[in-house]
């Protein structure tokens, strides 16, 4: 009997699509094509997940639930705006469900530093690192990497809501008009929480340099 | 006259100047802050704490997901979706590619487009609505007794256009050769069978709804070689990955037939749409459990084949299925 087994040239034919074929295609149910989609900002993703969760398995779930609603959902997306801002859509609302209910549970709010488990210390520096590039000077990452540790105890003060904003602006590089069309509210509104998670900051990293 | 605030800067300027020092103002405000602050020392240090806030920030280095973590990510989440696609199943993918269509923001943003449609729509309907059988209400007209159109070769030759379900057991195959075919009768009737197991073999001639319906109707009818041989081709050979996932599905339980447990692991070894691997592992899972019999096996090749899938498969849940298939089969050594 002779076998035949499809999907063998899909892989490489989806690669030259253009974003609204591949939405197209993926919302039809192609898995390659959905997959493509995605790789195109995942990584961006992860990192807002990183940055927000601090844990590293905290951001794996964050970007796995975001990513299963967005596959769940892409038949609703309706070209009304651009994939990229549907996208942060659902991944923001992920990410403000997930900073809520941690909120709610006090006891898994500290970030990880001064690890009991050594382990697991080591294993999660070792998913946080970027590549090392040669040019890299050795001081002042470290010296940028005690401020971020300051920075990550004195982010626990903001709402979940600030918090978003601030990330959003620092890491992300995002505009305050973008971030209040990302999050579904207005530009004022995102400017004020910028100012409070500003104001908070302040009186946390007072002292530091 | 400007209130100073708490920190030494105006109460009217504390906002703006930690937007200003974020560049988040537009010009003419901009403008506004610079001029305060040449004028108002209080606000002038305020501000200079909000740069150095600014700066503090930017000289902090982000968590950075290494190339490594974010593969580990990406792997993860293909085997979740692999999972939500199984539970999808295809009658919600169907769904979901509805779910695009909106006819009626279409009829809105084009009425005169939708009356005109619907004229031919309406005409075309009285044209053909008198040729068209329908079951039920209606005298069954065009049923034509199935042994009489294979006696005759014309449902060989016919294409089948639909299946439709009746009350009880009952089922409709229609077909269209020179003139519109209904067969009726039950799944297990000989002349519905035939209908339904060639259905199966005319692969991507018919219509892959038909052929999802001709797999369930033959489902309990797997004593049967013809539908046996029809389900295993299906599995292993319909271009329609939903029709091969239905076809593994349906296989379940008749494992220990040499045919179907070759079908099942070719499935596994070679097909390349996940969920159809994740099925076809599962049924061997289940194959393997259920054995009355737990001695060694003697079909060497079940072995080889989740040793191959436990090392290759893309899947992460098809390796983990398969792993612990292998210690089925290891416990059953040692017994």
């Amino acid at each position: 009997m002779t076998l035949a087994f499809d999907g063998s040239a899909g892989a490489s034919a989806t690669k030259s699509l253009d974003e609204q074929s591949l939405i197209r295609a993926a919302q039809g149910g192609d898995r390659p094509a959905f997959d493509e989609l995605i790789h195109r900002y995942d990584q961006e993703v992860l990192r807002l997940a990183l940055n927000l969760m601090r844990r590293p398995e905290d951001a794996r779930d964050l970007y796995q639930e975001a990513f299963l609603k967005v596959y769940k959902n892409i038949h609703l997306f309706r070209f009304e705006c651009s994939f990229y801002t549907w996208l942060y859509r659902v991944v923001t609302n992920v990410c403000l469900d997930h900073l809520r209910r941690r909120s709610s549970r006090p006891e898994s709010q500290a970030p990880e530093s001064g690890h009991e488990d050594h382990d697991a210390a080591q294993a999660d520096f070792f998913e946080r690192q970027a590549e090392v590039h040669p040019g890299a000077n050795p001081e002042k990452t470290m010296l940028g990497k005690e401020i971020g540790r300051h920075i990550a105890v004195a982010m626990e003060s903001l709402s979940a809501r600030e918090r978003m904003v601030f990330e959003m602006k620092h890491y992300q590089g995002l505009r305050l008009r973008a971030i209040g069309d990302l999050l579904g509210t207005t530009e004022e509104t995102v400017k004020n929480s910028l100012f409070r998670a500003t104001r908070k900051l302040r009186s946390q990293l007072e002292g530091v340099r | 006259m400007n209130t100073p605030a708490s920190g030494g800067a105006c109460v009217e300027f504390e906002r703006l100047l930690a937007l200003y020092a974020w560049d988040e103002l537009e010009p003419s405000r901009r403008a506004a802050v610079e001029q305060h602050v040449a004028a108002c020392p209080g606000c002038a240090a305020a501000l200079s704490q909000e740069n150095h806030l600014v700066e503090v920030i930017a000289a902090a280095e982000s968590d950075e997901p290494s190339e490594l973590f974010l593969a580990s990510c990406r792997q993860s989440l293909s085997g979740a979706l692999d999972h939500t696609e199984v539970e999808i199943g295809w009658l919600g993918r169907a769904r979901r590619a509805l779910g695009r269509v909106r006819l009626s923001g279409w009829v809105t943003e084009h009425p005169a487009w939708s009356a005109a449609l619907l004229v031919v729509m309406g005409m075309a309907l009285g044209r053909v609505a008198p040729q068209i059988s329908f079951s039920g209400a209606l005298k069954p007209a065009t049923v034509t007794p199935a042994a009489q159109i294979y006696t005759s070769g014309e449902a060989a030759r016919a294409e089948i256009t639909g299946i439709r379900r009746l009350s009880g057991n009952g089922v409709e195959v229609l077909m269209t050769s020179e003139r519109p075919l209904v067969v009726q009768g039950s799944a297990s009737d000989r002349d519905v069978r035939l209908a339904l197991v060639r259905a199966l073999r005319a692969g991507d001639n018919f219509d892959p709804d038909v052929r999802l319906d001709s797999v369930e109707l033959l489902k309990p009818l797997l004593e049967d070689t013809d539908v046996r041989q029809a389900l295993c081709q299906a599995a292993r050979s319909d271009l329609n990955s939903s029709v091969r996932l239905k076809a593994v599905e349906a296989l379940h339980g008749f494992e220990h037939d040499d045919l179907v447990r070759q079908t099942l692991l070719d499935a596994l070894q070679h097909d390349k749409n996940p969920g159809v691997r994740i099925e076809a592992v599962g049924a061997l899972r289940a194959f393997l459990e259920n054995q009355s019999d737990q001695s060694p096996l003697r079909d060497d090749r079940i072995a080889r084949v989740l040793a191959d899938r436990t090392a290759k498969d893309p899947n992460e849940f098809v390796r983990m299925q398969s792993a612990a298939a292998m210690q089925q089969i290891a416990a059953r050594k040692e017994y």
